[in-house]
């Protein structure tokens, strides 16, 4: 997926619903539920094992940015918006995207020695997205409070998240993914329906990646 | 010990820490005056976020429980070691926090019509409390009848809470078995609560984590009591190691037999031991007090505590019994405590004051 | 906590815990285990995060302290405050009791949830932070933020001119509550009220702690074995009491004495908690307790299997009576100037009809006749006599089990074998409350019980005796209560000393014993109204007369109306009434306006009449949010004092400033340091030479400088003051303040030379053995302090001739409330020390965070009413609305509504008391009959709002 260079600030393309968007393609990536067989704890894969979970079965990804900024925005189905996390069994509904910091970093949340950096938005905390260090299924481990600025909508039965950042950031790049113009990025997705009580490996995810290059 | 191996049988032999801590309750010394809970309360859980949580609390049983209906929510293994189902009880089946508003009563003005009333954190008037139904009981007068039944999070061997977290964010301390939810590894995905089959464990949505009973380890660490132990005037929390063949949780649980784990059935291999309640004797219909049949059925007993409770009982009455005939008891003399912390916690008698 | 305090406390843990995890980093290693579904788990730095909470358990200081409220039977713990940035953090048992004896379970960790919680509670939004005037309604919460300077100046001024005014001092009146006073620097209330010559509230009475069946009985109101002399007993009766609610740092020892081979036998209407760890729970039905005990002595009688020694010696029932009246023979039956309190007994072992000692118990070889009948010449003739046992045999046939089962409800076959087993038991004891002083006719359940103990010989032995009133104090402390001058204080007690001398030399002329004679002290005292009985203040100043004056609507047994007695008592001297305008009231950490039976009519009937009303508490009380003024006192962990205790815990305690008073609240020593410093300066200023004390005779107005003792005690050096008191005192030990500080208690050695009540306790102290209570009478045979010097069943006096008790009888409860088809029952509650803890958060949030009232299941039921329903409760003096909790312990018919909820958390401010019409109970204006004469504490009328009808409906 190429991603042209707009001339135009990122506040206009921070909002999701910005008309700039309207002219931006959209990708349609397919999710699939977590495998059970993946989860690690027993728990999940006794209750869970029926698959009840995981149903959103694809996202919508569009990509952009201004030479400075990189932005992407992702929509997906969600029967209806759970934005609150106060009660026990409260679960906000979320999203992430996923990149490999190494070239050989498995998609199923890095491996030992080859980690992922992972940006994870969710409906109770709408405005930024936590930056996640993963090397192994139930490895994640927030490292950044603040790894892109996001701005939601729910509207129609649909959500829609915009995750903006700067190209290139002081972090180093072990640790956060970097964007360089003409370079191609690796990424992946999850979503979680928090009315499905969705949290943790209880998610559709992409199975596969999807590569984003962004053009001068 | 790999996570999936704590607490199940591996070629015959259970995989256990290298040593464990374990309390016995003896339900006949617990006065359900909740000075455990207060002194939890007050020592760990008065941070935003903690407000309606109880780590240790004590219940009046036949009653509903902490949190409400606990006991028919499922959860632990079956016998094949598969975890069962269960949910996520509600704040208000918890108990939730109560909001007053005193500001306005005794401040603000607004005239005497105005009264003290509570509210839960939904702003609406409480349903449910973590001892709503104390003292209310079972049976029928004048065959009424209840007890005194703390708990807290019984650090089982075989933790279900420790299994179901996918983050290996619970661990069991391979020093003394006590069982503990990391909070910086807990992402609050509460997992571990829907499969503790004893619901004793809570969620932080300030912080966004589970946090339950951490066996009060900084105590432990420098030889003093958990609070709630220390804490108990009705001197009913022995508290010591399993193995510890001098120290009283060995004599009472092993020995003597007159300890028991709630639910076994459930599967965790609970390390939190109950003297069962002995009770007065039941009034027949004509008024007279009939001696031989106790007040609590003996069949609700069991469904606790198992098929065991009755020997455990009939041992209890048997050395009562040899004690009121001027006789020596052992397992009287320890369930007395004569000499306090020495008595009912052998290796914890350190005191605080004077670290 | 709240404000401020909450939130810098908070953020500083937060910043703690902040600081921690930045140094903390995942070892997010390759060498992970295998998880259950094939993904990596890591490992996992566990080590890192425990260390939050080690640090979490921190505090900079620990100081000694305990809580001052009135928990009486509960009371004396000796707890550790730890501190943190000035902040009281969290409270822990002590824990450092000395085992007195190896066999005998020790007395740690004293405490209890209450006391576990206080340093949340102190810090509160109930907490009394500055001083307020009110600018608004009576109880509307409208108030103005005034300084120190501003409230003192005012309420020193208006009290000024109350005494200076034709009402004087006697229109100027205090409540002690417990909250701030008592102990040591607590008598402050004390002296000020002594040197202003304003009149202190004599509650005991009111608040129905005055055990008027074991006065009569005994002559005394306070004696009480230590709760480990529990050990020793083999039969233990909770009988009139819920000590598993109520005594719950004592409730070990008995539940240990079990274990120990002890026998628990639990009697009470409901299954109480106090009932669940009994071996046998005995049901009766409200307001029987006479009845069953009634029933209990008629079975030792007639199966012989009293104590007949024991009986002989130590009780009235060998004394001899006229059959006919039952009066007893008296010398003035044989000789004009006979005595009236010279009695006689007829001698089997030959002597015939002989004077009974007054002087000791001790028989020697005499061998007194329990039954028999005597021909007997009087100056009026022959006449038969016999003893009060024939007489007592013969009251007591109404009382066969199966007649008296139809009345408590107990079966027959229990009451047989319970007064067997009581009457056999090595050493039977009996847990018992201040629970029957509150019914109308408890004065007859106490004698009833009292007779039981003593036909079973079951008093005044290690592990046996009936229970009264538990007090013990440091001794000191009475008389430094009563000096004044502006001299030292070892120089004013030898005056007070030397004043009290010619008494103690005619009391010791009449062969009185030291508590004899220090009742007699307190009697002649009594009248001179420096400490009017507060119910009888009520009944005579506040209005109340209308309410508490009823009984004769709902008592069938009077003939005549209350004022008829009333008036009687007070013609004879019996009782005193101290009419006067009231103009100023003070509240002094209690809760007058939550406590008095009917306060509503209080609030409005007395207080519309007051030119000032002030409060001195730490808390917004019912009484504190209704005053003019309030004074904000210090919290128990924010000054040092002394508290004093009861043989159950025979400790002195202190508590200590382990922090500074928050806001500008201040110790009540300061508060009346202050006050009298602030008069004396104002009277000074305004010209004004001195006042007219109660007896019309002119004093200065050097209040302070008595009050300091010449300016040797003040608000500046309280530790000197408490120092003093621990020099002066004789009965514990040799501590000065310096070292109690330290150690937080000190074991009272004694029951010291001074106190009234400690000396009814009767028995010597000593360091490795627990108390029992009366060992001077039935050890040392010391005569009891009655009319007859006995333990005195048989009650010649008029009124109680007239009501038909002069032996103890079973009466039923009058229908006060009106016709209503429920009993109401009380009792203190587990969840606070009267109204102290009734709105503390965890308290709350432990229960249903609203007032609620025990009701049966069959009653609800019939009502429609389940569980949580808000339940309006009624009868013909007020209606109420509170939440029900249906419950199968309750006995049908019975509901209860515990302790004291405060009046502002019911709807309309209607609590549970504008329920209760409290009548007076005319037997209790008894008085000239020796122990039967008011003196501070007992023989007053008392408060009878236990089994006040009722009904409930859902709201």
């Amino acid at each position: 997926m190429r991603v042209a260079q707009l001339d135009t600030a990122a506040q206009a393309f921070g909002d999701p619903a910005a008309d700039i968007w309207s002219g931006i393609t959209a990708n349609k990536v397919s999710l699939v539920p977590a495998p059970v067989a993946m989860q690690t704890s027993r728990y999940v894969m006794s209750k869970w094992r029926d698959g009840q979970f995981g149903k959103v079965s694809s996202v919508g990804v569009q990509v952009l940015h201004n030479g400075e900024e990189l932005a992407i925005r992702l929509e997906w189905e969600n029967p209806q918006a759970n934005l609150q996390r106060f009660e026990n069994n409260d679960f906000p509904d979320g999203a992430a995207i996923l990149f490999p910091l190494t070239r050989h970093a498995p998609l199923f949340m890095g491996a030992p020695g080859e980690p992922v950096d992972i940006w994870h938005w969710r409906a109770d905390r709408p405005d930024t997205a936590h930056g996640n260090l993963a090397t192994g299924i139930g490895t994640s481990s927030m490292v950044n409070e603040d790894a892109a600025v996001t701005r939601s909508l729910y509207r129609q039965g649909r959500w829609a998240v915009v995750y903006r950042r700067a190209l290139s950031v002081q972090t180093p790049a072990a640790q956060t993914v970097q964007f360089t113009l003409g370079k191609p990025v690796k990424m992946a997705f999850a979503v979680w329906d928090g009315g499905n009580a969705e949290r943790g490996g209880l998610k559709a995810f992409s199975p596969q990646w999807l590569e984003v290059t962004p053009q001068s | 010990m790999n996570k999936v191996e704590i607490g199940r049988e591996i070629d015959g032999v259970v995989r256990k820490p290298k040593r464990q801590l374990a309390m016995v309750f003896d339900l006949n010394k617990c006065l359900g005056c909740h000075t455990c809970s207060i002194a939890c309360k007050q020592q760990w859980t008065r941070e935003e976020g903690q407000e309606n949580m109880w780590w240790t609390v004590v219940n009046t049983l036949p009653g509903r429980g902490t949190p409400r209906d606990w006991e028919d929510m499922g959860g632990g293994f079956d016998a094949q070691g598969r975890q069962l189902p269960s949910l996520i009880p509600t704040r208000e089946d918890f108990g939730d926090d109560f909001e007053f508003n005193k500001e306005e009563v005794f401040n603000g003005g607004k005239g005497v019509q105005n009264y003290l009333q509570p509210k839960n954190s939904r702003g609406e008037k409480p349903s449910w409390s973590p001892n709503w139904d104390e003292d209310q009981g079972g049976g029928e007068y004048p065959n009424s009848h209840f007890f005194y039944f703390p708990r807290l999070c019984n650090h089982c061997t075989h933790p279900a809470c420790l299994e179901a977290c996918p983050r290996n964010a619970i661990y069991k301390r391979e020093e003394d078995g006590v069982v503990l939810v990391n909070e910086n590894h807990c992402k609050g995905y509460r997992f571990c609560m829907e499969a503790c089959p004893y619901k004793r464990i809570y969620y932080n949505h300030v912080r966004d984590i589970s946090q339950k009973c951490i066996f009060c380890l900084p105590r432990i660490e420098k030889g003093v009591a958990p609070a709630c132990a220390r804490q108990c005037p009705g001197r009913m929390r022995f508290v010591g190691y399993l193995d510890d063949k001098d120290g009283p949780i060995h004599k009472l649980v092993n020995e003597w037999q007159v300890a028991l784990p709630l639910h076994e059935e459930y599967g965790t291999q609970p390390n939190v031991y109950y003297v069962p309640p002995m009770s007065p004797p039941s009034i027949g219909p004509d008024g007279k007090v009939e001696h031989s049949k106790p007040r609590i059925p003996l069949e609700y007993l069991e469904s606790l505590f198992g098929p065991r409770v009755k020997e455990a009982l009939a041992t209890i009455e048997r050395e009562k019994a040899r004690k009121r005939n001027g006789e020596e008891s052992e397992l009287m003399d320890a369930l007395i405590v004569y000499k306090w912390p020495d008595d009912i916690f052998p290796d914890f008698v350190a005191d605080p004051a004077n670290l | 906590m709240t404000g401020t305090t909450r939130r810098s406390f908070l953020k500083q843990t937060g910043g703690l815990l902040a600081l921690s995890m930045s140094h903390l980093s995942w070892k997010l290693g390759s060498n992970s285990a295998h998880a259950a579904g094939g993904g990596q788990m890591p490992l996992i730095d566990y080590e890192g995060f425990e260390q939050v909470y080690r640090e979490k358990w921190q505090w900079d200081s620990v100081a000694r302290g305990t809580h001052f409220v009135n928990c009486w039977f509960q009371r004396g713990c000796n707890w550790n405050v730890y501190v943190r940035d000035g902040i009281v953090w969290r409270e822990e048992q002590a824990g450092m009791y000395e085992q007195i004896d190896p066999k005998i379970p020790d007395y740690n960790p004293r405490g209890c949830q209450k006391g576990a919680c206080y340093s949340e509670r102190m810090y509160d939004a109930s907490r009394l932070r500055y001083p307020l005037k009110r600018v608004g309604e009576r109880g509307a919460g409208k108030w103005k933020r005034i300084s120190w300077e501003q409230a003192l100046r005012e309420v020193a001024d208006r009290t000024i001119d109350a005494m200076i005014s034709e009402d004087g001092p006697g229109s100027i009146t205090w409540d002690q509550g417990t909250a701030q006073t008592s102990g040591g620097a607590g008598l402050a209330m004390n002296r000020t009220s002594l040197l202003l010559d304003t009149p202190v509230l004599d509650v005991n009475t009111e608040i129905g702690d005055h055990r008027p069946g074991v006065c009569v009985t005994t002559g005394k109101m306070s004696f009480c074995s230590s709760s480990d002399d529990l050990f020793y007993s083999d039969l233990i009766f909770i009988w009139g009491g819920n000590p598993i609610y109520t005594q719950i740092p004592n409730a070990h020892f008995m539940l240990e004495a079990r274990y120990n081979g002890a026998r628990i036998i639990t009697i009470a209407p409901d299954y109480s908690a106090s009932a669940i760890h009994a071996d046998e729970w005995i049901p009766v039905s409200v307001a029987t307790d006479a009845a069953l005990g009634l029933a209990m002595a008629h079975v030792m009688i007639e199966e012989g299997i009293y104590n007949r020694r024991f009986v002989q010696e130590q009780t009235d029932l060998p004394l001899l009576v006229h059959k006919d009246s039952g009066r007893f023979l008296r010398e003035s039956d044989f000789d004009d100037d006979g005595s009236e309190d010279l009695f006689y007994f007829y001698d089997l072992s030959g002597r015939g009809v002989i004077e009974a000692s007054g002087k000791t118990l001790d028989l020697k070889d005499l061998d007194p006749a329990l039954e028999g009948e005597f021909e007997v010449e009087t100056r009026r003739g022959t006449v038969t006599v016999w003893p009060v046992f024939s007489q007592l045999r013969r009251h007591l046939q109404q009382y066969q089990p199966e007649a008296a089962s139809k009345i408590c409800g107990t079966h027959p076959d229990t009451i047989r074998r319970v007064a067997r087993d009581l009457a056999t038991a090595r050493a039977a004891t009996c847990i018992v409350q201040s629970n029957f002083s509150k019914f109308y006719h408890g004065i007859e359940m106490e004698r009833a019980q009292i007779l039981c103990f003593a036909l079973a010989g079951q008093m005044g032995r290690k592990g046996a005796g009936y229970m009264a009133f538990p007090y013990l104090n440091v001794d000191s402390v009475e008389g430094l209560s009563r000096v004044t001058g502006t001299q030292s204080p070892s120089i004013a007690l030898a005056a007070l000393g030397l004043k009290m001398m010619p008494s103690i030399i005619r009391n010791k002329l009449k062969g009185y014993t030291s508590e004899m004679s220090m009742f007699e002290m307190a009697r002649e005292s009594y009248g001179d109204g420096a400490a009017p009985a507060s119910l009888l203040w009520l009944y005579h100043n506040s209005g109340l007369d209308e309410y508490y004056g009823r009984s004769a609507d709902w008592d069938s047994y009077m003939k005549r109306p209350l004022s008829d007695f009333m008036d009687e008592a007070i013609d004879k001297g019996w009782q005193f009434k101290q009419k006067n305008k009231q103009r100023v009231f003070f509240e002094n950490g209690g809760n007058v306006l939550r406590r008095f039976r009917a306060y509503d009519v209080m609030i409005e009937k007395l207080l519309p009449e007051l030119d000032m009303m002030v409060t001195v508490d730490w808390r917004m009380s019912n009484t504190a949010l209704y005053s003019d003024y309030i004074f904000p006192a210090a919290a128990w962990y924010e000054k040092d004092d002394i508290t004093w205790a009861t043989p159950l815990s025979p400790f002195s305690q202190v508590i200590t400033r382990a922090a500074q008073p928050i806001g500008e609240a201040k110790a009540d020593w300061e508060f009346h340091c202050l006050l009298l410093k602030e008069i004396q300066q104002r009277a000074a200023e305004r010209g004004i030479d001195g006042f007219k004390d109660r007896a019309g005779k002119q004093r200065d107005f050097d209040v302070y400088d008595q009050f300091t003792f010449g300016g040797r005690y003040t608000e500046d050096n309280v530790e000197d003051f408490l120092d003093l008191i621990l020099e002066l005192a004789s009965n514990v030990g040799d501590i000065n303040w310096e070292k109690l500080k330290e150690k937080g208690f000190q074991r009272f050695t004694s029951l010291g030379e001074n106190g009234y009540l400690n000396i009814g306790n009767a028995t010597d102290v000593s360091e490795h053995e627990t108390i029992t209570a009366c060992t001077w009478h039935t050890q040392d045979k010391q005569p009891w302090p009655t009319l007859t010097r006995r333990l005195q069943f048989n009650i010649d006096h008029p009124f109680y001739e007239e009501l038909g008790e002069m032996l103890p009888v079973h009466k039923d409860n009058p229908g006060m409330g009106g016709d209503y088809p429920l009993v109401l029952t009380g009792g203190h509650t587990r969840w606070s020390i009267h109204a102290s803890w009734r709105d503390q958060q965890h308290m709350l949030q432990l229960n249903r965070g609203e007032p609620t009232i025990f009701v049966g299941m069959q009653d609800a039921a019939v009502r429609g009413v389940v569980d949580g329903d808000t339940v309006r409760v009624f009868n013909d003096i007020s209606s109420i609305e509170m939440q029900a909790k249906v419950s199968a312990a309750l006995r049908p018919g019975q509901v209860t509504i515990y302790h004291a909820w405060e009046p502002f958390q019911f709807k309309d401010r209607k609590g549970y008391s504008t329920l209760t019409p409290n009548p007076i109970n005319p037997v209790q204006l008894a008085g000239g009959y020796f122990h039967l004469q008011p003196r501070h504490a007992v023989c007053t009328p008392g408060s009878t709002d236990r089994a006040t009808y009722v009904d409930f409906e859902r709201a």
